[in-house]
């Protein structure tokens, strides 16, 4: 994580995006994920090694949060378009 | 009059701060102003006037910092944990595709050009 | 001949100039260019020709002595300016310097490149009742020595302050000009932090002042300084051995010539300058008057363009010039002879704040206002020297005509204008009108510029 960039894009006495999550009930069972639709929120220390599905307008994307993604936002890692690419039949 | 730093030629009547800044990567107008004053050359001084002492004590300033491939190799390495991580920004990078949102239906030439995970530029 | 003295200032390049092969330019040609260039060699000289076009246009038409082809403009009177009665016989008259002024005034750097001096054969004054004679009158009677010109761009301060060094020239003082003050704060000129004398040296710069002032006064004036001290120099060049030795000076026995003549090694020359400047205080024969023009670049520019070993940039007060200068205007430099003086002017064009009118006491200090616009230690030593303004006022009508008279003799005003001249009041009426009633910078472009 790089401090200057997260204080480039929020500011700093905002603080960073604290979502009300389930954190304490996903530490208690692990296993069990967090379903979220706050893209926007901040991933924290807490929630490393946590498992998430998030959002992306459709469908629930599942990842696990690794230490590096802290300082990110949730949102980053379900990305919310499809690559076009070309099919030769339309129904198909 | 041709000066030789680090391996790079400078004509003689490049002005220091602006040449070390235009011709290493990594370096600045600004690190180049600091490092000219650090030692006690005047603002406007030119490469033909340094002597090989000078020369001597720019390349051991210039050894201290990360320019060049160190520099590059920072950028690289930030790059690629954003590719592993999975995040966004990383995917994009991957996919020669502009990062921060901008339009691609047209043009988005800069992006195609530098943006990859082994980013030259 | 004559559109080709009076388009030179038209930056358009339709016109072509029609110029004889201007001799060599003055000096030596310097810098880091392949052609090597021997003193004296025609090549080196700035050429106009048929669709020339240059980038540094107006250093151009300084160098390239254009004037040697203006025509003489006979019965040119000339005034000596050395007292208040020969000022008087000339007054409201165009003048000449005279011969021996001329050469001092070219070293001293007096003739600057935006005063037109190149329409004539030679830079003419004139002699004007409200400046010229007015102020001479103060600096000879006057107890106050401190004074700094004021006016508006191309009032003619500059002008003022030649005027001022010819009267010096003429009466013996030994002058040091400082005609272009940003030049030792701009960052153009080497510079290095002395140890011993905790202040920054600026031996590049140093050189040129050093060789202006032993060249604008007689060499038997230095002559005659016998030293009041002892001094001993280090890195003294000789031509006989490839390696620096030491010298010393013997109070009595040797002269301020022999400092001057002293050819030593760059990192020594301040020291040097030092030294001189300590004998020329301390020896009462010969006053001295220093000129600054465009010191408001001063005023302004507390903080150079050179930077410390921390990247900060050096107070001007920090520069061994700019210290030893702004020491003989708070008085801290005293020059033993009573008649000696310090004439600055102020540039009409330099940024203005607050930093002057506080030191001459027309505006009550405002200790909140920001650095930029207030320097309280310059004003401080404004107030300490007593420092008194002079403003130079614009022309009035007469004078005016006097300049017109002279402008046709001298062959630069065009048909058009010369054809209304049979009715000379009217045009005289016109051009105090045109610039801006009595600018002499804009009077003369309102001539020149006109030409198409």
């Amino acid at each position: 994580m790089i401090p200057s960039l997260r204080l480039c894009s929020r500011a700093a006495w905002k603080g960073p995006n604290i979502v009300p999550l389930p954190i304490q009930q996903a530490i208690k069972n692990p296993g069990m994920a967090i379903r979220t639709n706050a893209r926007s929120a901040t991933i924290l220390p807490q929630f490393v090694g946590l498992k998430f599905q998030v959002h992306n307008g459709k469908e629930y994307v599942a990842f696990e949060v690794t230490k590096d993604m802290v300082g990110y936002k949730l949102g980053q890692f379900a990305p919310t378009r499809k690559k076009f690419s070309y099919t030769q039949t339309k129904n198909k | 009059m041709v000066v030789h730093i680090l391996g790079k030629a400078f004509k003689g009547k490049e002005v220091i701060k602006i040449a070390l800044a235009s011709k290493f990567y990594g370096i600045g107008p600004k690190t180049s102003e600091q490092l000219c004053s650090k030692l006690g050359f005047y603002p406007w001084m030119r490469m033909h006037q340094l002597t090989e002492g000078n020369i001597m004590s720019i390349t051991s300033e210039l050894s201290k910092m990360t320019i060049e491939d160190d520099a590059r190799a920072i950028v690289r390495e930030n790059i690629q944990l954003k590719k592993n991580i999975g995040s966004y920004p990383g995917i994009r990078h991957s996919m020669n595709l502009p990062v921060r949102g901008q339009n691609t239906r047209n043009n988005a030439k800069t992006a195609r050009k530098l943006n990859r995970l082994n980013r030259i530029g | 001949m004559l559109s080709l003295r009076t388009c030179q200032r038209q930056f358009a390049t339709a016109t072509i100039l029609r110029a004889a092969k201007p001799p060599p330019a003055r000096g030596k040609v310097q810098g880091f260019s392949r052609k090597k260039f021997k003193a004296g060699d025609k090549d080196s000289s700035k050429k106009i020709s048929r669709g020339t076009l240059y980038k540094n246009w107006k250093d151009t038409v300084q160098t390239a002595r254009l004037n040697k082809n203006a025509p003489r403009v006979p019965d040119m009177p000339t005034c000596k300016l050395d007292n208040l009665e020969n000022i008087k016989e000339s007054l409201n008259k165009v003048v000449n310097y005279t011969d021996r002024q001329y050469k001092y005034l070219h070293v001293l750097g007096a003739f600057k490149k935006d005063q037109f001096n190149e329409l004539f054969k030679q830079p003419i004054t004139l002699i004007r009742k409200d400046t010229t004679e007015e102020f001479i009158k103060l600096i000879e009677s006057s107890k106050i020595k401190n004074y700094i010109i004021t006016g508006e761009p191309g009032v003619g301060k500059s002008v003022l302050l030649s005027q001022t060094q010819a009267y010096a020239i003429e009466n013996n003082f030994i002058t040091l000009n400082v005609s272009y003050p940003n030049l030792f704060i701009n960052g153009r000129n080497d510079f290095f932090f002395d140890q011993t004398a905790n202040t920054y040296f600026q031996p590049m710069y140093l050189k040129q002042l050093l060789s202006k002032l032993k060249n604008s006064a007689d060499a038997k004036v230095y002559e005659s300084l016998l030293l009041k001290n002892n001094y001993r120099f280090l890195g003294v060049i000789s031509s006989l051995s490839s390696t620096h030795k030491t010298v010393n000076f013997e109070k009595g026995k040797n002269s301020v010539l022999d400092l001057l003549n002293l050819n030593i090694q760059p990192r020594q020359r301040g020291m040097l300058f030092q030294a001189i400047i300590d004998e020329l205080s301390a020896q009462d024969k010969y006053p001295v008057l220093l000129t600054i023009d465009n010191f408001s670049s001063l005023l302004t520019n507390p903080y150079t363009a050179y930077k410390d070993t921390s990247n900060k940039n050096i107070f001007l007060m920090d520069l061994q010039l700019g210290k030893i200068l702004m020491n003989i205007i708070e008085g801290k430099i005293n020059f033993k002879n009573p008649k000696s003086a310090v004439v600055l002017a102020i540039s009409g064009v330099d940024r203005t704040n607050q930093t002057l009118p506080v030191g001459l006491g027309k505006l009550e200090e405002d200790v909140y206002v920001k650095p930029k616009y207030y320097e309280p230690r310059f004003s401080k030593i404004l107030q300490n020297g007593g420092v008194q303004e002079f403003e130079v006022p614009k022309l009035n009508k007469s004078e005016v005509s006097q300049l017109i008279d002279f402008y046709i003799k001298s062959g630069i005003v065009s048909e058009n204008d010369v054809e209304k001249t049979n009715e000379t009041t009217k045009l005289i009426d016109e051009k105090y009108i045109i610039s801006g009633n009595g600018n002499p910078r804009e009077l003369l472009k309102s001539f020149v510029l006109s030409h198409s």
